[in-house]
């Protein structure tokens, strides 16, 4: 039997506010609510995959990506993936920089990827990022918001290290 | 899963067909309707999320949807219950629409459930106080919420709730709310204003072209075009305005409300002695083409304004910020020269990195006067504010809100507070009246310390609780509530020069000029007060509490508050199903440098959802250099930096280089040696190039002193910058600091009474033939600062001189004080000839 919940109750038991409930069914990340009687219902499945969405972001997967696991994965997959039992992410090729994102299509409709358009571009621009001594990364100014996330996740390990020493 | 989700934001489909602003201006104030006209294009019901801007002092006071010709009025509920209405209707298949303030001058406009072919209407209703300042009244509407710099890393347990090309940040929790997507839009912009002030009204417009149309006492404006596009603020300003009484009083006498307007005569006090002035000026990237080059004009004349004695600094600020001297300067010739062109230099790029450089001027000058000039484009604006406010001791804030879309609610905030003011420069404006307000307000006597009682009258809840400072000449207004029509007095008190300051104000509550709908200008002048207390914990929910519930009985949005409205609808009208959100883009801001190059706009928004800094930064900008070059020493640099103005003399000389662009000295008095090299401390950004900047740990942009020799690169000559200055802006631009000119390329020490009593003369004299005098409105304090310093140095010259400064101090002071004081000055053979100003100026020719 699964329960339903009011959008507030919803919201407070997966962490989240009831805004970030409704930005994600409009951006499709979570199907919509039905409507029964007076009252909005939303169901467990609107509850497991707001803990998948907390999960998948806790492994720093940005939200287009995460739409796509949310997509590819069972209800079961993601029954585990919440529980941290025996969920395997998806193995994305490792990143090169400046890559083209077709690597990561698995074949599943993105609806909405801003992906820069390096036909736009004629020159381009590499930042040297120091993480620590004797170790640098390169990053290019064509590369994806993915790959710049991942610099960004490398650059603050390397600040927390850094910290730490 | 459902089929829903967001549909593309790639001009298509976008169901906002216009938007219309129909305005009135009267008297005091301005009503204002914004219409925005929805119509679904698609097969599928629409859900649209407009983010648009509205004036910052604006007060919201309707809201209306109009659908399936009926029109129905929102209502203002708690904000996440408003939200809660409105989300439901939407799921339930209604048509809704959601009013919610995102800052004082961004609001998210959401209308659900928009039906296939179908048309709805939203309304959104202000009302703003309007004041007429030297007959003038500038009115204002922006047209979109442009890209602003969002400070600090994208925060990973920041959840979006918004559509927004930028991630929430620590800095920034809502940064999703506040930056709607950019691209080419289809809808535009039309407007009906009235101004029904009576008098034959001017009108100028540096923004549009308007047609104008007179009937009656009203003065109508709509845009040439018709239709324009959304992609720079409106303005509008009505010159020839009669000047209001002195002393008003308008009266909502249903809701027992008063509002009492005084513009005080305040010039008993002594004008401030010695200024410490700290200028902040933006040179971000969102200040690049139209803004820098006003911006820089903009300092270039406030730096004329300061007298020798005062103390000055100059602060630069982008994603890290550098001082023009290590410490504020005396402003003298040879500091003025070195921060013109110091200022010539400037160029803009990178983040809005605002607090750090607040800070740095605030802790620089506790109690002095700080002048920021800026676009205002940041999203951190209460944190910004709140620790400005917190760093200050007696400080006033004067900001220049410059630019072709500015945000003006931090500007009016940090200087309101502050008891200093804001100025808007849109290009095209002019400038020299805006910084001449600003100074003269700046030294201008006031009264602190302002408390206000009333005697036979029963007046109470004052807002602003805590009155506002009395400045000479500016309108100060406080709103209250009030009890019967009886007559009375307020009595306003405080400190004047450090003398208790007194006036009474007869109230006569049964002459008051009716004014409907003041209640709701006092509740948000009350919300405002209640939102600026800082408390935490339980007050802080009881505070909030406070606020909604005058906003709900006042029926005026507010940050904590929004309108709602539902239509329930039935049968065929009710939709089913999730319907697809559309966020509407809007324009790239005109004149914004950035977006000229073919409008790289999805690039921006990428590196604005990568990037954790430097959001603002173009991708053609991110292989800067990883050092900023030093500059030679302005010293080298002739006076003529200003403008690259032609000698009034007839020189004509070669327009100055400027030094080399993105080449930062700092003044230092040691390096005055006049050798083409030159020691030098430069500012190094010592962040990364594209935004992986510095540990948070660490203030953005830390800079180091270098101490280095470098050669003076080669003179590369900027194209001349096309600022047409008027001839009389021209001469005053070559005025010296001591408030003397000197012959074109005669500098700093090489300093001859003589000489400069001749060139100071003849500029006198050209001022004077394009009228301007001591009494000039505008310029009368250049020229009167120019006949104190020469009759200053009168014992110092040689007779003949000494008469012809004497004669032309006379002709150019037409108040008696100073005529006075020349003529005790004037030898025996010039007397006669005060008061035959024919006989003095041939004398004058004579001697010249």
């Amino acid at each position: 039997v699964t329960q339903s919940w009011k959008l507030e109750d919803l919201a407070t038991h997966a962490g989240v506010s009831a805004r970030t409930v409704r930005y994600y069914v409009q951006r499709g990340l979570l199907p919509a609510p039905a409507f029964k009687g007076r009252d909005t219902v939303y169901t467990d499945d609107h509850l497991l995959r707001l803990r998948a969405i907390r999960k998948l972001q806790d492994k720093f997967l940005p939200l287009d990506a995460i739409q796509v696991e949310l997509a590819r994965l069972t209800p079961a997959e993601l029954q585990e993936l919440v529980d941290g039992t025996t969920y395997k992410m998806t193995s994305y090729p490792p990143l090169v920089l400046g890559e083209s994102p077709a690597k990561y299509d698995t074949g599943m409709p993105v609806p909405r990827v801003d992906w820069p358009s390096r036909a736009t571009r004629t020159t381009e621009t590499w930042t040297r990022i120091a993480l620590a001594p004797g170790l640098e990364l390169h990053l290019a100014d064509t590369a994806s918001a993915a790959t710049r996330e991942l610099a960004e996740q490398l650059r603050q390990s390397a600040v927390m290290k850094g910290n730490r020493e | 899963m459902s089929q829903s989700g967001l549909v593309t934001t790639a001009g298509e489909g976008i169901p906002l067909l216009g938007v219309e602003v129909v305005a009135e201006v009267v008297a005091g104030h301005s009503r204002v309707k914004v219409r925005q006209r929805y119509r679904n294009g698609a097969a599928k019901p629409v859900e649209a999320v407009y983010v648009f801007p509205l004036p910052s002092a604006a007060t919201l006071v309707g809201f209306a949807m109009t659908a399936n010709g009926r029109r129905m009025e929102g209502v203002v509920k708690e904000r996440e219950e408003a939200f809660r209405t409105y989300d439901d209707a939407i799921v339930a298949g209604h048509g809704a629409a959601l009013l919610e303030e995102e800052r004082k001058n961004v609001f998210t406009a959401s209308v659900g459930n928009l039906l296939p072919g179908e048309e709805t209407l939203i309304e959104i209703e202000t009302v703003e106080r309007v004041h007429a300042d030297q007959g003038s009244i500038r009115w204002m509407m922006p047209t979109l919420v442009a890209p602003r710099y969002i400070p600090g890393a994208r925060d990973p347990k920041g959840d979006r709730t918004a559509h927004g090309s930028a991630d929430p940040t620590a800095q920034v929790p809502d940064a999703d709310r506040i930056t709607p997507k950019i691209a080419s839009v289809s809808y535009g912009l039309k407007l009906d204003l009235v101004f029904d002030l009576g008098a034959e009204l001017e009108i100028e417009c540096p923004s549009h072209r308007l047609n104008v149309t007179r009937v009656g006492g009203k003065t109508s404006v709509a845009f040439t075009q018709g239709e324009v596009a959304l992609d720079r603020d409106v303005v509008v300003i009505a010159r020839g305005v009669a000047a209001g009484p002195l002393v008003s009083l308008l009266a909502d006498e249903k809701d027992g409300v008063i509002a009492l307007s005084v513009i005080p005569d305040l010039t008993m006090g002594r004008a401030p002695g010695r200024q410490d002035v700290c200028f902040l000026v933006d040179t971000s990237g969102s200040m690049d083409g139209a803004s820098i080059v006003e911006a820089r004009a903009a300092l270039r004349l406030c730096l004329r304004h300061l007298r020798e004695g005062d103390r000055f600094n100059i602060i630069a600020f982008e994603s890290s910020f550098r001082r023009f001297a290590v410490e504020p300067v005396p402003f003298t010739q040879r500091t003025l020269e070195a921060a013109d062109a110091w200022v010539q230099a400037l160029v803009a790029s990178g983040g809005t990195e605002l607090l750090a450089p607040m800070l740095d001027a605030m802790h620089m000058l506790p109690d002095g006067t700080i002048v920021l000039l800026t676009d205002g484009q940041v999203g951190n604006e209460d944190e910004i504010a709140r620790k400005t406010l917190a760093a200050r001791r007696k400080a006033r804030i004067y900001t220049f809100g410059i630019g072709t879309n500015v945000s003006d609610a931090l500007l009016r905030e940090l200087s309101g507070k502050t008891g200093g003011a804001l100025e808007m420069i849109h290009p095209g404006e002019r400038i020299d009246e805006k910084v001449v307000a600003q100074f003269s307000r700046a030294l201008a006597p006031r009264v602190e310390n302002v408390k206000v009682s009333w005697t036979g009258i029963d007046v109470g809840e004052l807002a602003p609780a805590e009155p506002p400072v009395l400045v000479d000449g500016e309108p100060w207004t406080v709103l209250g509530k009030v009890n019967g029509r009886a007559a009375g007095t307020a009595e306003i008190r405080g400190t004047l020069d450090g003398q208790a300051f007194h006036l009474a104000v007869p109230v006569d509550l049964r002459e008051t000029t009716a004014r409907p709908g003041l209640v709701k200008l006092w509740a948000a002048a009350r919300i405002a007060d209640l939102e600026q207390v800082e408390v935490t914990g339980a007050r802080a929910t009881r505070m909030k509490e406070r606020i909604v519930a005058l906003a709900v009985a006042h029926g005026i949005a507010c940050k904590y508050a929004s309108f709602v409205v539902v239509e329930e609808r039935t049968g065929d009208r009710r939709a089913s199903g999730q319907p697809a959100t559309v966020a509407i883009p809007v324009n790239a801001p005109a004149g914004w440098a950035m977006f000229d190059k073919k409008a790289d706009v999805d690039s921006l928004h990428v590196n604005k959802v990568g990037a954790a800094r430097g959001a603002m930064q173009t991708p053609a900008r991110t292989g800067m250099p990883m050092m900023k070059v030093p500059a030679p020493m302005p010293a080298s640099v002739p006076a003529q930096a200003f403008g690259g103005v032609p000698g009034a003399a007839g020189g004509g000389g070669p327009q100055s280089p400027p030094p080399a662009p993105r080449a930062y000295a700092m003044y230092s008095e040691r390096d005055q040696d006049d050798a083409p090299e030159a020691e030098a401390y430069a500012a190094v950004d010592s962040s990364l190039a594209s935004g992986y900047a510095m540990p948070e740990s660490k203030p953005s942009g830390v800079k180091k002193k270098l101490s280095m020799r470098l050669d003076m690169p080669k003179a590369e000559p900027k194209k001349a910058e096309k600022t047409e200055l008027d001839p009389i802006v021209a001469i005053l631009g070559r005025q010296l600091a001591s408030g003397l000119w000197d012959e074109p390329g005669a500098l700093g020490n090489d300093t001859n009474d003589g000489r400069s009593t001749r060139a100071t003369a003849r500029a006198l004299l050209e001022l004077n033939d394009l009228g301007v005098d001591a009494n000039h409105a505008l310029h009368g304090g250049l020229v009167k600062k120019a006949v104190q310093a020469l009759l200053a140095i009168v014992p110092r010259l040689a007779a003949a001189e000494a008469e012809l400064a004497v004669a032309v101090c006379w002709l150019v002071s037409l108040g008696g004080r100073t005529r006075k004081a020349a003529e005790a000055l004037a030898v025996a053979s010039l007397k006669p000839l005060f008061g035959d100003e024919q006989a003095l100026r041939q004398r004058i020719a004579a001697l010249i």
